[in-house]
């Protein structure tokens, strides 16, 4: 081997790193997959916004190993706090990591005293420490030179009316506002977070979360027991896990609970404890949007732990699946990243989270017992500085960094919005919808609409406005000189008139066959505007026939895809490439035979006239008002704003339901019933559909489970022999 | 020179026997015929005694042969390695055991209708009982290990024995020992046998039967107490009958006779039930009482024996503790057993068979284990003729060799990713020991979601170890595609930090019988396993390092001359400029709606023409010496077609579009190699006559294997990707693919999983069963084959199978995994290769942090890689390529020219030299030094720092050029 030792001599000694910051990044692949949900709900990845650089262990602090530590908090003049909580201590360190002080006991008249599984603290911008003494239920206040002031015992009588006899002043997170209130988070305590005076005086509580309860919940809870009743009480509210407050004095409050309705997982509580969190992302803020079936880790996400950030955003920590989930002030997803497992950025069951110079701070509780410091990628500082401009308002400068966030990962659709906003700043409406349309920003993409149309309006009115005037003049015209009758007149004597006319053509099977098909088809329009004479005449006068009723049913079902796929982006809100024509035709077909099968099924019990041709043809006419109203309504819908959509909304259902009321008048009249055997046929019908459905999908159930049993047992005999 | 051989030939065949003819009667035998000292159980207290087996110019080879534990000692130095740590007497129990084997295996047992997970060592398991054979052979030596179950102390007591034996066998012949046993043991033996009744009247039991049982004879209880009151009672009763029939004192004695008789009768009759249950109890065929017959205790006849009483375990134990220091072993208790006509103990039938060779060879140690040789029960019948098997799972092969005291100074050398050193006793408990199998994941087998996201895999089969001046540095020659290599550190189990290789010889799994069962825990799923073993050998290649060769440089360049020796590696020729490692994405498919019907549609991201146009671009800029990856250029994109059929891609512009641009790049000095995959056929492309029935891999449920997309956010499977080619077709499919590639005229070729992926194929159908070594063959006769016909190869990733026939490595990791335990991370495998074979890392443009990435890429002597498009990126979003952001190559254009211009400065002129030296010099400053003396110092940190005279900039290098030649 050829090593040249003494190079390394005089290298080595004389490395002096020039600043102080120690822990920097080494380009390490982060072990878990970053992701954002987009529009659809679907997690899609995008690049590690932050990445593990290094842990802190009790052993890296001296200090030795942390025991179930809860807690890491930022003082205000950036040192650390790590509540030890099981050692019962508390840890305080420079931004560095560097050791400062560990508080174990404090001196209290002359007499020592400890924590006892201590949870939290909070230190207020002059240096005043309070640390939540859990389990010797109270809050120990500190003075800046680090001695001990005073302590907050349970409040007194009182308030134990409000609470239950069994209440313990057990205090898990404390935080005080700017104007020295001081709010409490209380172990078992479901009546909200209390709100004292920083001398401990008890105020009330506050942002208490909701209850919610189902019609059939609150109806057995009417009719239970008391004692059932005093059960039901126990499951249904629920505390807050954590609390944090951000720098207006509003207080970032989650639950971990199944029991909450999950966008009331995350709160904003203004001081008079209202919600006053912003919502207006694709999702509420939830953390993961699913529960998961088959991974080992099933559930919503248990927040566990939130931070309030610079311009309105925060981050929420997940016990679950070890991920920290971060919202701008809208509520939009900016970034997830996090999990589980063995290995540097992954945590067993991380406990906190907190903000130091930039980065991310993640407290493990278990496992490796130690802090995890992850510090942003250029990736995280874009969308930063994209965040702030926007929340400042200086759209045009946030655009610029939407354009870097799409060019670094274009999955994110909310920079998409960003930036079309830029290009409507700039009138330039087409590129904006464009963006807007890659964004999935239906609001924003009807604004640019609705502007570029009128443009388009104001530009071409002249144009557009003669054109009208044109067409006016010509329908006038045409009907003062009768271009109409004459026309007819002129085909009556054409050649090819007279050929038709022709007996051998005449008596032609198939032209016959084109010919009464045709008309039965025109009468459509008939039964349409004139249902009772209509629909008895499709059946006594044979006005309609089979072949007549297919096509419409075909009409109709092409009509309806037509509809799915090409309804305008605004009001299209299903996924154009998962569309699939089977699907589609299944979704019309399916109910439509089942009504023509169970109608006849049930009327020929009830002394129907209707043969199921008749049923089949009766119901196939009453398709027309939607046949004819979808096609122009779905490229109308091209051409118009969300405002107008209540219109359009309007418009779509005139001929849905002119179409359910031919349907059930038509299969009435061919039955020949009264109005009143018409309405309870319908209804019966209905059931009966419903019934059908339930058998089908029993009977579907069955033979699947017997399919599946078949299997199993086939499979056990192969591998067990 | 001779060993002392202890077992006999002859009786090691016994023990073959027994796998082969499975009746208890033959196990009985060759058991019978197996000696156990059970003295050798105190051999923890013995002095180790090695005695030299082999020697050659570097090394002496020792082993003790009574523990069987070997040492090598290095002559040049007199350094010595041991296979178990020397100083491990001051661990107790099973601790001590373990650190005494050097060998474990894993294997299943079935308890109540559940495989469970047994270990045995081979020091509890087979050498305290002495049950294996040393032989010398060429330059070494072989011992022959037969593990057997471990006796317990009921196999040691015997129910029966005649009084003769126990005189012979038990019973010392120094009066003071003799008397020491007999308080114990006649405390729970009755001394009986049977004598003719003649006219006495048997005596009455209730449920008895008298005649059927003793017949003409009758029980004589011969304890001696027992006898002592007998004639006690003949003495009472002569004295009555002399006595006048009105003595006073009559009645008196007439009472006591009544007492002492009903009293001798009762013990008599609880003896004779005993001697019933007794039989009840240990026969299979008596299954009550009344069965019971003449016959079964004929052997009573005249012959005094001791029947065991009903004691309790501990009182077992108490027996057990006399009986272990006598020479008598559970072979002469079962021995007893038949002799008094009780079936003898349950007959053992966990024997496994286990060879291993230590061989010199040079300067390194040969470990070897023939697998063919190893044996384990098949089918083996016990008493009731019931068939059992005990599936080998695993093996460990001397998992304490070089083992390190909780007081060693050093590291091991962990194979995961490019390498990472765990440090001697670190403490880093917290974190779980390392575990990880060799060449990654087996596609066959189902692997659950969350297992993929460790970034890095195991590509080269090494391992090491330094323990303060002295190292240990391990190849696995063969079998490694089975082999995981385990780690940890002292303080979990016990106080020595050891790392080993685990093979896993039966691949085995588990599979739920109904879709429920993974919730329900009982019985409904099965065991199921690798139909047969691996039929080659396994062979481990041990180096050993001393003094300054002692680290991991010296590891590395270990492996480098292994490596070159092996596959006659040459250094690359000098180059000019430094290459440039760029991949084209081609065509991605995506689905959309034609005429409401959704279909895949191919979506270009850039043509052929457009690939042109980037290497004009890129030209300009000033990077030359491109070698291209096109990703996506095969008819269906990425997720290409069964290639079997060539087409290049029609959206993308077609066969001749494709050769223009391959001739392009060759008339302007860059390398083209598309890319393609073999082992994966998706399901969405062109099966091409791909029939996934015959042709995908079989999992050990004997379904065809798929892979899966998993949703990022719950893990959970989102729906099926692909079949996983059975490594028994790749061969054909490759021929096939090779013939119609031939048309394009492309030299250059990028495989995207060859030196990636490695999949078994578990074939219930042993015939068509390919198992993991073999697949590992065949992917290297794939690559021979076509650099045999002349085609330059780039692979990904780059598994150390690949790597001798590879032109070029991309994605090649240059981190690990960040496993807790791991203290640093180092670019261990570019030091083995750096000059043997060009490399890049990651893309630099998909990194976290770029910059980061590209210093990285200058510590280890890599290239700049990027990965680009012709369109936006924004063509990614909604798609399955999602995860191909940031490709837009306008994006990165001048970022990659700059890079290329510093990497090309800094590492022009070193392409073909080998890396001396690499270490950390403060915490993210790393120093790179290579033969000419060049070396490169980066720095990761934000600021800069001093090095010596150098000022090394913040996320900077510093290059310093050939600070004279040192020789």
């Amino acid at each position: 081997m050829q090593r040249r030792g003494w190079l390394i001599a005089i290298v080595l000694p004389a490395v002096i790193i020039m600043s102080a910051v120690v822990c920097s990044s080494s380009a390490n692949a982060a072990l878990y997959p970053s992701y954002v949900y987009n529009y659809w709900g679907m997690a899609v990845p995008i690049p590690d916004p932050y990445v593990p650089v290094r842990t802190v262990s009790g052993m890296d602090l001296g200090v030795g190993e942390f025991r179930n530590a809860q807690y890491i908090f930022t003082a205000p003049d950036n040192t650390l706090y790590i509540v030890d909580t099981g050692n019962h201590r508390i840890i305080r360190t420079t931004s560095d990591f560097t050791l400062i002080e560990v508080i174990q006991q404090f001196e209290r008249d002359g007499k020592i005293e400890k924590f006892n599984n201590p949870q939290s603290v909070f230190v207020t911008s002059d240096g005043r420490l309070f640390v939540a003494d859990t389990q010797n239920e109270r809050i120990v206040a500190f003075n800046p030179d680090g001695s001990f002031a005073y302590t907050i015992d349970a409040p007194q009588v009182d308030i134990r009316e409000m609470l239950s006899e069994h209440f313990r002043f057990r205090p898990k997170r404390i935080a005080i506002d700017p104007v020295n209130r001081l709010y409490v988070t209380v172990e078992g305590v479901i009546d909200g977070i209390m709100h004292m005076s920083l001398e401990g005086e008890f105020r009330g509580f506050m942002g208490a979360p909701r209850v919610t309860r189902s019609p059939w919940e609150y109806f057995w809870y009417q009719i239970a027991s008391e004692e059932q009743r005093a059960r039901m009480q126990l499951l249904l509210p629920t505390e807050f896990s954590a609390m944090a407050l951000d720098d207006m004095g509003f207080i970032y409050a989650t639950v971990a609970s199944s029991e909450v309705e999950t966008n009331l997982f995350i709160r904003k509580l203004s001081p008079a404890g209202s919600d006053v969190l912003r919502r207006n992302g694709f999702f509420p803020p939830m953390g993961d949007l699913s529960e998961g079936t088959n991974s080992s880790i099933v559930g919503y996400s248990k927040l566990i732990d939130i931070i309030g950030r610079d311009y309105g955003m925060y981050s929420a920590l997940d016990q679950l699946r070890g991920r920290v989930f971060t919202y701008d002030y809208n509520g939009n997803l900016l970034y997830v990243f996090g999990g589980i497992g063995n290995g540097i950025g992954l945590f067993t069951s991380p406990s906190s989270l907190a903000e130091l110079d930039g980065r991310l701070l993640v407290l493990d509780s278990r496992g490796a017992n130690c802090i995890t410091v992850f510090e942003p990628t250029a990736y995280a500082h874009t969308i930063h500085n994209a965040v702030r401009y926007q929340y400042d308002g200086l759209f045009a400068e946030a655009t610029e960094y939407w354009r870097q966030v799409i060019a670094m990962n274009p999955n994110y659709e909310p920079a998409y919005s960003g930036v079309a906003e830029a290009y409507m700043q700039q009138k330039n409406y087409k590129q904006a919808m464009h963006y807007y349309r890659l964004g999935n920003n239906r609001p924003g993409y009807s604004r640019a609409y609705a502007a570029l149309r009128f443009e388009f309006v104001n530009k071409n009115f002249g144009t557009m406005m003669t054109t009208f005037l044109a067409l006016i003049f010509l329908i006038y015209i045409a009907k003062a000189q009768s271009w109409g009758p004459k026309l007819r007149r002129r085909y009556v004597q054409s050649k090819m008139a007279r050929w038709f006319a022709r007996p051998e053509v005449q008596q032609n099977p198939v032209y016959a066959w084109l010919k009464r098909t045709w008309y039965a088809l025109c009468y459509a329009r008939h039964v349409m505007f004139h249902p009772f004479d209509g629909f008895w005449d499709l059946k006594h006068e044979n006005r309609g026939t089979v072949t007549a009723a297919t096509i419409l049913l075909v009409l109709t079902v092409l009509s309806y895809v037509f509809t799915t796929q090409y309804t305008g982006f605004l009001f299209n809100i299903r996924r154009v490439e998962s569309i699939n024509i089977m699907v589609e035709a299944i979704s019309i077909g399916v109910p439509f035979f089942l009504w023509c099968v169970v109608n006849w099924a049930l009327t020929t019990l009830m002394d129907g006239k209707g043969t199921m041709k008749d049923i089949y043809i009766a119901a196939a006419y009453s398709l027309t008002p939607f046949l004819l109203a979808a096609v122009p309504l779905t490229i109308v819908s091209n051409y118009i704003t969300i405002d107008e959509g209540k219109l359009f909304n309007l418009a779509y259902s005139i001929p849905v339901i002119w179409t359910f009321a031919l349907l059930f008048l038509g299969t009435g009249l061919t039955h020949d019933y009264s109005f009143g055997k018409i309405m309870f046929t319908t209804a019966a019908t209905v059931v009966g559909i419903g019934f059908a459905c339930f058998v089908g999908l029993l009977f579907f159930d069955v033979l699947d489970r017997m399919l599946r049993f078949v299997q199993e047992v086939y499979r056990e005999i192969t591998l067990r022999l | 020179m001779i060993l002392s051989v202890r077992v006999s030939e002859i009786l090691l065949q016994g023990a073959i026997t027994v796998l082969g003819q499975p009746t208890y009667r033959r196990i009985l035998l060759s058991l019978t015929s197996i000696l156990l000292l059970a003295a050798s159980l105190s051999v923890c207290a013995q002095e180790v005694d090695f005695q030299l087996v082999a020697s050659n110019e570097y090394l002496n080879l020792y082993i003790d042969p009574v523990t069987t534990e070997v040492a090598v000692e290095d002559k040049a130095t007199h350094t010595f390695w041991y296979s178990n740590p020397q100083d491990r007497f001051s661990q107790r129990g099973l601790n001590l055991e373990r650190l005494s084997s050097q060998f474990t295996i894993t294997h299943h047992f079935i308890r109540s209708g559940a495989p469970e997970l047994a270990e045995k060592e081979n020091y509890r398991f087979s050498t305290v009982y002495e049950q294996y054979d040393i032989q010398e052979i060429e330059n070494g030596v072989r011992i022959d290990y037969t593990l057997v179950e471990q006796w317990q102390p009921r196999h040691y007591v015997p129910r029966m024995i005649s009084q003769e034996r126990m005189e012979a066998l038990i019973f010392s012949e120094d009066p003071e020992v003799r008397a020491e046993q007999e308080s114990v043991l006649l405390n729970y033996y009755h001394l009986i046998m049977l004598a003719p009744l003649g006219d006495r009247k048997p005596l009455e039991i209730a449920g008895f039967n008298h005649e059927r049982v003793f017949g003409e004879y009758d029980l004589v209880v011969l304890n001696k107490d027992y006898q002592e009151r007998e004639r006690q009672l003949e003495a009472m009763k002569a004295q009555v009958a002399q006595m006048a029939e009105d003595a006073p004192e009559r009645a008196d004695l007439e009472s006591q006779i009544t007492k002492l008789e009903s009293q001798l009768n009762k013990e008599k009759t609880d003896i004779i039930k005993r001697l019933v249950e007794n039989l009840v109890e240990s026969r299979q065929d008596i299954e009550k009482s009344d069965f019971v017959t003449f016959q079964d205790v004929a052997q009573l006849v005249g012959n005094p024996t001791y029947l065991l009483q009903k004691v309790p375990q501990f009182t077992l134990n108490t027996i057990y503790n006399v009986l272990a220091e006598t020479d008598y072993t559970p072979i002469e208790c079962g021995e007893d057993h038949v002799m008094n006509n009780l079936d003898p103990l349950l007959p053992n039938l966990q024997i496994f068979h286990i060879p291993l060779e230590y061989v010199l060879d040079g300067p390194e140690l040969l470990v070897r284990i023939p697998v063919k040789d190893v044996k384990y029960p098949v089918d083996v019948e016990d008493v009731v003729g019931e068939k059992h098997t005990f599936p080998l799972l695993t093996i460990r092969v001397l998992e304490y060799f070089g083992a390190a005291g909780k007081d060693s100074e050093g590291y091991m050398l962990v194979p995961d990713g490019s390498g990472a050193l765990i440090n001697l006793n670190n403490g880093r408990l917290a974190g779980a020991a390392f575990n990880e199998p060799v060449y990654g994941p087996d596609g066959a087998q189902d692997q659950p979601a969350e297992k993929r996201r460790y970034p890095e895999q195991t590509v080269m089969p090494v391992f090491g170890i330094k323990d303060n001046d002295k190292a240990l540095f391990a190849v696995i020659e063969e079998g490694a595609s089975f082999a995981r290599v385990r780690a940890d550190i002292a303080g979990r189990i016990n106080d020595y930090n050891r790392i080993f290789a685990e093979f896993q010889l039966l691949a085995n799994g588990r599979v739920a019988l109904s879709e429920k069962a993974s919730h329900i825990s009982f019985s409904g799923s099965a065991a199921i396993y690798q139909q047969r073993m691996y039929e080659g050998d396994i062979v481990i290649r041990y180096f050993f390092l001393t003094g300054d060769d002692a680290d991991y440089i010296g590891m590395a360049d270990s492996y480098r001359r292994y490596l070159m020796d092996k596959y006659q590696l040459k250094p690359l020729e000098p180059a000019e400029d430094v290459p440039f490692f760029l991949e084209l994405v081609g065509g991605i498919d995506t689905i959309e709606p034609i005429l409401g019907i959704a279909r895949k549609v191919i979506r270009p991201l850039t043509t052929f023409n457009q690939a042109q146009e980037i290497l004009q671009t890129l030209s300009q800029q000033g990077i030359s010496n491109i070698k291209l990856k096109y990703l996506g250029w095969l008819s269906g994109g990425i997720r290409h077609d069964y290639p079997v059929s060539v087409e290049a891609e029609k959206a993308l512009g077609g066969a001749k579009a494709f050769q223009a641009l391959a001739e392009f790049a060759k008339a302007n000095g860059h390398e083209l190699y598309p890319s393609v995959g073999f082992q994966s056929v998706y399901l969405g492309s062109k099966q091409n006559g791909f029939n996934s029935k015959q042709d995908a891999a079989r999992g050990l449920n004997n379904l065809a294997a798929r892979r899966y997309e998993y949703w990022l956010d719950t893990f959970d499977r989102a729906y099926p990707v692909s079949w996983v080619l059975s490594p028994r077709i790749l061969g054909e499919t490759v021929d096939q693919f090779l013939a119609n590639y031939r048309q394009y005229g492309v030299p250059g070729l990028a495989l995207l999983d060859l030196a990636h992926e490695l999949n078994s194929d578990f074939n219930n159908d042993v015939r068509k069963l390919v198992d993991r070594e073999q697949a590992l063959n065949t992917i290297t006769e794939q690559l021979k084959k076509m650099k045999s016909v002349g085609y330059k190869l780039m692979v990904d990733y780059g598994n150390s199978y690949a790597v001798p026939y590879a032109d070029a490595i991309v994605n090649m990791p240059t981190h690990g995994s960040s496993y807790y335990i791991v203290d640093e991370e180092i670019p261990f495998y570019q030091i083995v290769l750096h000059g043997l074979v060009p490399y890049a890392g990651e893309p630099i443009n998909l990194a976290a942090h770029g910059q980061d990435s590209f210093l990285k890429m200058i510590e280890t002597g890599g290239y700049p890689y990027f990965i680009g498009s012709y369109q936006e990126s924004s063509m990614v979003k909604d798609t399955d390529f999602a995860y191909l952001y940031s490709l837009h190559y306008n994006d990165w254009l001048e970022l990659a020219a700059e890079m290329y211009q510093k990497a090309n400065a800094a590492l022009k002129g070193i392409q073909n030299l080998k890396i001396v030296d690499h270490r950390k010099l403060a915490d993210n400053v790393y120093q790179t030094m290579y033969e000419n003396g060049r070396t490169i110092i980066v720095n990761y940190n934000d600021d800069a720092v001093m090095v010596g005279d150098w000022l090394v900039g913040g996320k900077d290098f510093v290059v310093l050029e050939g600070i004279a030649d040192a020789n």
